[in-house]
């Protein structure tokens, strides 16, 4: 079981390397930023003993928005959850910490789910992740205007496992 | 969500893709406008697009059915997964 927290100034980011140098760019200059000034998108970490950064997860509340055509009022909204970052350091690959943050962003949509609303996670899935989150049943959506791939999980689904 | 209209100038050549863009994709010309300059705003954050965080995920009407609608069995992975929940 590891600890889980959200990233503070106490965590040692600079030797984070995931092997992919867009999600370490951006814990490294963005995660704190968009959490403590902007507001959008909150960063949890597992780090070790020495706060060195093992791996991120960066979750937004996100809106599924209808883009009805032809329509006075054009849009409709569904909220949902959004793992809009996820990134396991390669010295700490391979001891289920991508498991780990994924237990606690199915934690955190079902706590909003009863609190204020989600119908499930959405997931801005890099390339190389895309079959770590197949495996769990997320599927692709097909998304208009959207950066990256973009998969799917309902809370249904979720409810449903819980159950079983 | 409140509208307003206004007038102003762009150029000949963004007035053609914008037409064109609308016409192939279906998507109506208030919305393209709108979303540029959300980018545009958001860009001014000093935020690279690349590294902002999506607020807002856009589907035509049949995926947002589908995804209102989902309701799948859960999978054995998931099962185990959800163990630890």
């Amino acid at each position: 079981m590891f600890k889980i927290e959200k990233l503070s100034k106490n965590h040692k980011k600079e030797s984070f390397d995931c092997g992919n140098s867009f999600l370490n760019e951006f814990l490294k200059k963005y995660a704190f930023q968009n959490q403590n000034r902007y507001y959008v998108g909150t960063t949890y970490v597992i780090s070790d003993g020495e706060s060195n950064i093992m791996a991120y997860i960066t979750l937004s509340g996100v809106s599924i928005k209808k883009t009805m055509l032809n329509e006075k009022y054009p849009y409709e909204e569904l909220p949902a959850l959004l793992i809009a970052r996820l990134a396991i350091d390669k010295n700490s690959q391979g001891k289920g910490l991508g498991k780990e943050l994924l237990i606690f962003s199915i934690k955190k949509a079902l706590k909003q789910a009863e609190e204020v609303g989600c119908i499930g996670i959405v997931v801005d899935a890099k390339e190389e992740a895309i079959n770590f989150y197949k495996k769990f049943g997320f599927e692709k959506i097909k998304s208009i205007y959207s950066m990256g791939e973009k998969m799917f999980l309902s809370i249904k689904t979720i409810k449903k496992g819980l159950n079983s | 969500m409140n509208t307003i209209s206004f007038y102003t100038q762009i150029t000949s050549k963004n007035k053609q893709t914008l037409d064109l863009y609308s016409q192939i994709t279906g998507v109506k010309k208030n919305f393209i406008i709108n979303k540029a300059l959300e980018m545009f705003f958001n860009t001014q954050l000093n935020i690279p697009k690349e590294f902002m965080i999506e607020e807002s995920i856009y589907v035509d009407e049949n995926e947002f059915e589908r995804i209102k609608n989902m309701d799948k069995e859960p999978n054995q992975n998931l099962k185990e997964l959800l163990k630890n929940v």
